[in-house]
């Protein structure tokens, strides 16, 4: 289980937001840190097939990011995402169910297994647009979980949670960390503190560390801000 | 199992490591449950989230030209020219909808991705479309006396312009952002429909003409969705 990016390099014009990245990811939980403008959501929209590298390759085991295969296994979830202003949860949930290729039968179950899991059961026929913060993160998460995904993609996922929901998501995603290769992109540093110990920090586009934060000295908010300066 | 002999097989064999369970899980993901890619499964489960406006559109097209049976009025004609723009900004409107409402990046990250719900209802809408367009030419040509096929024609040349003309307001960041503004788009080119009809006095072109027109506009119109679904949005965050 290894996802293998290389030399990546994503120009918009004559911008460069991605400049020539390369690394590699195995199981467990990998914390992408860096400040708004890193280039961070431009790397991982690259990682889910949304754009296309101006150069370098996404392989995981062999497969494209390109293929079917790949997003079969990919689960993603952006910083914003909108839904259909019509849509209760659980429609929402049946919606992607449909995307991801499952028959009716085995979508109405795992939407409510998934509903059961995020504890938004209660909450199932009310429109998405009533939902708090913290619930539509939730529904969010369902969502990656859809298809069982190998590798999950998480940009900014405590974005507006309060404390107590925050480490509830911590919690989820250290355990799906378990069982699957966890991107968690933030700028946060404590979210990723205590579920991540390998590190890629990004500056204007480039890595500038990456290892494990926990073989240095000191917390990693201090590491952190020391390779910043 | 004897507890002995379980023993003695994992010491004569091995257990299995990390990666051979990786590649067992993944075989067997392969060949039981991996979905099946099917572009018609996909225009079945799309045809659902399509909102039922878009089908009660069609049907008062359908109406306005069953005017023309009652009233022998060629206004008929010019009137649903004239609806053909809204036709087509509303169809337009549908089939952005991943875009408008934040859901592309979601959807792109799917097995069928955003650009197979983009055809998918593109193919929803276009059959849609063209089975309401035909059925209306049929009507206004047969009662009026005309061709079919002018009649046609006549209705797909502002569809197909208001079209054209949505797709680049859409590839611009103010399009993207204001997916109402293809209603602006259309209200402009009904707008230009009926300045056209003052033109008909002095010159008509002719059915061949007319034909080449619409042929360039729908290369066009192909050429435009390729270009659209190619745009990638800028992201700096």
């Amino acid at each position: 289980m290894e996802l293998n990016v290389d030399g990546l390099i994503k120009e918009y014009g004559n911008k460069t937001a991605v400049k020539g990245i390369s690394f590699k990811l195995g199981k467990g939980v990998t914390g992408l840190l860096g400040a708004n403008g890193a280039g961070k959501t431009t790397l991982i929209r690259m990682m889910c097939g949304i754009l296309t590298p101006t150069s370098g390759s996404i392989v995981y085991d062999g497969i494209s990011v390109k293929s079917e295969e790949y997003r079969n296994v990919l689960g993603y979830l952006p910083q914003d995402f909108g839904y259909y202003p019509e849509f209760t949860g659980r429609e929402f949930l049946m919606y992607f169910c449909a995307l991801k290729g499952l028959e009716k039968k085995a979508a109405k179950a795992r939407t409510e297994e998934l509903l059961r899991i995020v504890g938004l059961e209660d909450m199932a026929s009310v429109k998405v647009k009533k939902y708090s913060g913290g619930m539509k993160q939730r529904l969010g998460i369902a969502q990656v979980m859809i298809n069982r995904p190998e590798i999950l993609i998480l940009d900014e996922p405590t974005a507006g949670l309060d404390p107590k929901e925050r480490v509830r998501f911590r919690n989820l995603i250290e355990e799906l960390g378990k069982e699957a290769i966890v991107l968690l992109s933030t700028h946060i540093v404590s979210d990723i503190e205590h579920i991540a110990d390998h590190i890629i920090m990004m500056k204007s586009g480039q890595i500038i560390w990456e290892g494990n934060w926990k073989e240095e000295d000191g917390s990693l908010e201090d590491f952190y801000l020391s390779e910043f300066e | 199992m004897d507890k002995e002999i379980s023993k003695l097989m994992r010491a004569y064999s091995g257990s299995p490591d990390a990666a051979k369970k990786d590649r067992f899980i993944r075989k067997v993901r392969a060949e039981g449950s991996k979905p099946e890619v099917c572009y018609l499964s996909m225009l079945k489960s799309q045809m659902g989230y399509i909102r039922p406006y878009i089908w009660i559109l069609s049907l008062a097209v359908i109406a306005i030209s069953a005017l023309r049976l009652k009233v022998s009025e060629e206004n008929v004609s010019l009137v649903l020219s004239c609806v053909m723009p809204f036709f087509a900004g509303f169809g337009f409107i549908e089939s952005f909808r991943a875009r408008a409402y934040g859901m592309y990046d979601l959807e792109m990250s799917t097995l069928y991705s955003a650009k197979g719900t983009f055809y998918a209802k593109l193919t929803l809408i276009g059959i849609l479309h063209l089975l309401t367009v035909t059925v209306s030419s049929v009507i206004v040509g047969v009662s009026g006396g005309g061709s079919i096929l002018m009649e046609g024609v006549s209705l797909c040349i502002p569809y197909l312009i208001t079209s054209i003309l949505c797709m680049e307001t859409e590839r611009t960041s103010f399009g993207r952002d204001n997916s109402w503004s293809s209603l602006g788009v259309a209200l402009l080119v009904a707008i230009l429909r009926i300045l056209a009809e003052n033109f008909k006095q002095t010159f008509v072109p002719g059915p061949a003409v007319l034909c080449i027109i619409l042929a360039a506009l729908a290369v066009i119109q192909a050429l435009e969705i390729r270009k659209t679904v190619r745009t990638e949005e800028y992201a700096w965050n």
